[in-house]
């Protein structure tokens, strides 16, 4: 941990520094004196310092960006990175300029923000139309800052307004995430909603080339280009589209075309290059350099002989940079690549159909996605969420590995409130657990590309069924999968609250044996099964009444019934009025469970109730399981 | 070389995994001790499905001091029972089942008291060490609803090919089941027929013609029909000599009129008996006397009809073979 101290002065400190410190932080920069003109965009992008006065931004464009937007109000945008080699003492002294009628619509509640990744100081943006020390270094360390808007705006406003930072530190680099968008467009901070309709029209459109001439958009509203300076004018000589303002025939100065969104490659014919160093330079969102293509002269002025080149990549931005006092006009197209585009492929688990339990090793849920480009395959990220179309509130896991394909865990942990939520037989979307799944995936030119649809993955019958014995930790173990078979609810055969139930086909057949060895001792005497399965679910909470609302009184929580190796076989007489009646009811019972026991079933005993007689002669419970 | 050292290693693994299964026993073992019978349920169902082996002696022995203890105390006097509750009986049953594996003989008393009426193996492993399991068998029997179970075991006893139990024990048992034609003939029924005692068919015969229970009447033909087969191969000598094992049963404890009917017709097995070796006529008088003199004691309620029933239709059999 380092042991700098940082020593903050907000804006109620800032008047009396701002006069101390008024002649920096209104001088103008090395660079901007020397080319005679307001600071620009390219000015500082791709610039790696700048010097004393640093202008974050120079016009009105960063105020669209922070319009607030239930989308992206937790993102702030990014204003710039400013790496210092510090003198402790040493000051950062931000001040706002402009219009005072554009200045005046910010709200001061529009901070702006100032920290290293450790500490922050916030100001009021609008404040700092008196420059304000908003950062003090306390150490000769390295440090960078982080510069960012918050995003509270409830309009954008267009006009002059600069924010400028006036540096006693030596700055060893600076970069400008934030790229102007021009006014009322959007910029690169373009809020997740505006990101997602701009998406909506690149992905409704085919990739196409189209010429851009000026502000606005092209390939039919698939992609919005931004000049700077804007408006650019149009070119009045050799056919050309556009040159740089003013109108007529003077030496031309630097243009930068921003694309929303990147476009793939970039075409442009220079006319009428005269001297050597007219260049076009593209760089990609983090202001990485995609190439250079000279237009070299003729050295021949009057005589056009246009270049052309072409840059492929990502491109945000495209830098035309004139020779010097020379005049050229251009003819710019652009490619326009097919979105990115992403689609949930598949999200299953182990089991039959793509179900999962939380069993181990049925717990582990696959993800796969299409992406393109499929480059972009090992960033996509995954998000797993409750499935809000059930009842169910099922626990999702907390991370999941990026890329395709993936896996998730679905947690053991889940919630078993749900089962005293409904009574005999619920409905599975009270039941069953059930995610939400969908990815997204950072595309080449910094926007999040959601994918296209949301899978669910949800247990199926079978599988909810047999989760009721993971979450009750029965007993004797999770029934296999195929020992579940359709079985009519609500028969003696399923006493469950699904449809599906497990009647062991031994002891089907044996107690079919039992049945036929009592019914030849006892020709006519009537038999009749009450039950053979019930789930666990309806075992712990409905097998008393079928009306749920509270755990069963008088259920044995590992009942074989679980695993349809047990049934309750009625006695009779039914009802029983008189001692005579339940003289009789022993009887049978007695015969049954001493037939049941030389056959080799496991029979509940008689238990006496309040010291009589009689209680658990209604049935006789007999059972043969595997063990 | 490599293979034993591959042994080795799985029997280290072996030997961790038994070693951890047996640390979960212990550990299981701590639910027995509650006082709620589903906690009680659920750490007997737990240590069931651990297995055998990783059972320790000493959580074995609580296992049977508490199958011990539900037979003798909080079987007899459950009181939160309902009459579909399968709790405490889902229980009982997994607690004796899971015991009876252990074939301690320890385990004989609970055994008796709780799980007779459980499995066939319970009652097996009580037959197998019959004379140890008398005294139990006697308290289990004061209880009607253990009787069931305990005269399907006593049957076993009686039928078993070879027994443990004194003269004067099977003795005992003859009095109580045959008692039990009378008051509890379906578990009569049962005794006889899990004992195969051939020499009950007239008994069995009686109770067929004679219940009004239908559930008694039908089984009691079964039974009858299936021990008239194991009485046509029972020898002329075997059939007297068990029914006058049964007769000196019922009779233990006799006084007054019906002591001086179980002397005589005592008396009379001895001579028929004795005159089965080679003077039938002599055998044949006897026996008509015997018949006479057991109608005569059950005309007068010195013996009960099934008495006189086993008495009279044995000896009639005989008497028909000669």
């Amino acid at each position: 941990m380092r042991s700098r101290l940082r020593v903050l002065f907000l804006i109620v400190a800032a008047s009396a520094l701002s006069c101390v410190r008024s002649d920096r932080v209104t001088s103008p920069s090395a660079s901007a004196r020397a080319s005679n003109k307001a600071l620009s965009n390219a000015d500082l992008v791709g610039t790696n310092a700048c010097g004393a006065t640093c202008a974050l931004f120079n016009n009105s464009d960063p105020l669209w960006s922070a319009i607030a937007d239930p989308d992206s109000t937790a993102i702030p945008v990014s204003i710039a990175d400013i790496r210092f080699a510090p003198a402790v003492g040493d000051s950062v002294v931000l001040r706002l300029s402009g219009d005072s009628a554009l200045i005046a619509t910010i709200t001061a509640n529009e901070l702006v923000d100032v920290s290293d990744g450790v500490s922050h100081a916030s100001v009021s943006l609008p404040a700092l139309t008196s420059a304000a020390v908003v950062w003090r270094f306390a150490s000769s360390d390295s440090t960078t800052l982080h510069v960012t808007l918050n995003r509270t705006l409830a309009t954008g406003a267009s006009g002059n307004l600069a924010l400028t930072a006036s540096n006693s530190a030596s700055v060893v680099s600076a970069a400008r995430p934030w790229i102007a968008a021009g006014t009322g467009s959007s910029g690169l901070q373009l809020s997740a909603s505006r990101l997602a309709g701009i998406h909506r029209l690149n992905d409704a459109a085919p990739p196409c080339t189209g010429s851009v001439k000026t502000s606005g958009p092209f390939c039919g509203g698939s992609g919005f280009a931004l000049f700077d300076p804007t408006p650019v004018s149009p070119a009045n000589a050799f056919g050309a589209a556009f040159q740089s303002p003013p109108p007529g025939h003077g030496a031309s100065t630097t243009i930068t075309v921003t694309f929303i969104p990147p476009v793939a490659s970039v075409t442009v014919k220079c006319d009428d290059p005269t001297f050597d160093g007219n260049q076009m330079e593209a760089f990609d969102i983090h202001h990485v350099s995609l190439g250079v293509v000279a237009f070299p002269g003729n050295q021949t002025p009057g005589k056009d002989v246009p270049q052309t080149g072409t840059i492929s990549g990502a491109i945000k931005y495209l830098v035309l940079t004139p020779a010097r006092a020379d005049y050229v006009a251009y003819t710019m197209t652009v490619t326009l690549a097919s979105p990115a585009s992403l689609t949930v492929s598949s999200v299953a688990g182990p089991n039959a159909g793509g179900s999962f339990t939380t069993l181990a090793k049925e717990d582990t849920v696959s993800l796969t996605a299409a992406v393109v480009p499929s480059s972009l395959a090992p960033q996509i990220q995954w998000f797993v969420t409750d499935d809000p179309s059930d009842r169910v509130q099922t626990v999702a896991p907390s991370a999941v590995p990026n890329g395709t394909p993936s896996t998730f865990t679905v947690p053991a942990a889940q919630m078993t409130a749900r089962y005293t939520a409904y009574t005999h037989p619920g409905a599975l979307d009270q039941k069953s657990l059930s995610l939400r799944v969908w990815a997204q995936v950072t595309d080449a030119g910094g926007h999040l590309i959601p994918s296209a649809d949301t899978a669910t993955v949800r247990q199926n019958e079978i599988d909810t069924i047999r989760e009721e014995y993971v979450e009750f930790n029965i007993t004797h173990g999770v029934p296999a999968y195929g020992k579940f078979k359709t079985v009519t609810l609500d028969t003696y055969q399923n006493r469950g609250d699904f449809t599906f139930a497990i009647l062991d086909s031994t002891f089907m057949a044996k107690v079919a044996q039992l049945q036929a060895a009592f019914m030849a001792a006892h020709n006519g005497s009537p038999w009749q099964y009450n039950v053979f399965y019930r789930d666990p679910v309806h075992n712990r909470y409905h097998a008393d009444s079928n009306v749920g609302g509270g755990p069963s009184s008088g259920v044995d929580l590992n009942s074989w019934h679980q695993y349809g190796c047990a049934t309750d076989i009625q006695t009779f007489p039914v009802p029983r009025r008189t001692a005579a009646d339940t003289a009789a009811a022993l009887n049978y019972h007695s015969d049954l469970s001493a037939l049941a026991r030389s056959s080799g079933f496991h029979v509940e005993p008689l238990i006496p109730r309040n010291g009589q007689l009689g209680s658990g002669v209604g049935h006789v419970h007999v059972h043969s399981c595997p063990q | 070389m490599r293979l034993r050292l591959l042994v080795a290693l799985l029997g280290v693994l072996l030997a961790g995994s038994t070693r951890a299964d047996a640390q979960a026993a212990d550990s299981l073992a701590r639910g027995l001790d509650s006082s709620s019978v589903t906690a009680r349920a659920d750490a007997i169902a737990r240590l069931s499905a651990l297995g055998l082996a990783n059972i320790s002696p000493a959580v074995r022995t609580r296992l049977m001091v508490l199958l011990e203890t539900e037979g003798s105390t909080r079987f007899a006097t459950a009181a939160d029972t309902a009459d579909s509750d399968e709790r405490f009986s889902g229980y009982i049953e997994e607690l004796a089942s899971l015991v009876v594996q252990f074939q301690d003989p320890r385990a004989l008393r609970g055994l008796c008291l709780a799980g007779l009426d459980v499995s066939r193996d319970v009652q097996l492993f009580v037959v197998a060490n019959a004379a140890a399991s008398f005294p139990f068998l006697e308290e289990a029997w004061t209880s009607p609803l253990r009787q069931q179970g305990t005269l399907e075991t006593w049957g076993r006893m009686l039928g078993a090919p070879s027994t443990s139990l004194s003269q004067a024990q099977q003795l005992t048992i003859r009095q109580h089941v045959l008692a039990a034609s009378v008051t509890y003939p379906i578990g009569f029924l049962w005794a006889a027929s899990l004992g195969q005692l051939g020499d009950l068919a007239s008994v069995a015969q009686t109770l067929a013609t004679t219940s009004t229970d239908p559930i008694v009447q039908s089984r009691a033909a079964t039974v009858q029909a299936t021990l008239a087969a194991v009485q046509a191969n029972l020898s002329n000598v075997a059939l007297l000599t068990l029914s006058q094992e049964w007769l000196e049963g019922f009779c233990q404890g006799s006084a007054g009129s019906r002591h001086g009917a179980c002397q005589s017709l005592d008396n009379h097995f001895d001579n028929a008996i004795k005159h089965l070796g080679g003077n039938a006529n002599a055998a044949r008088n006897v026996l008509d006397a015997l018949i006479s003199r057991a109608s005569d004691a059950a005309s007068i309620g010195d013996l009960s009809a099934q008495e006189a029933s086993l008495v009279i239709g044995n000896a009639t059999l005989v008497l028909s073979r000669l």
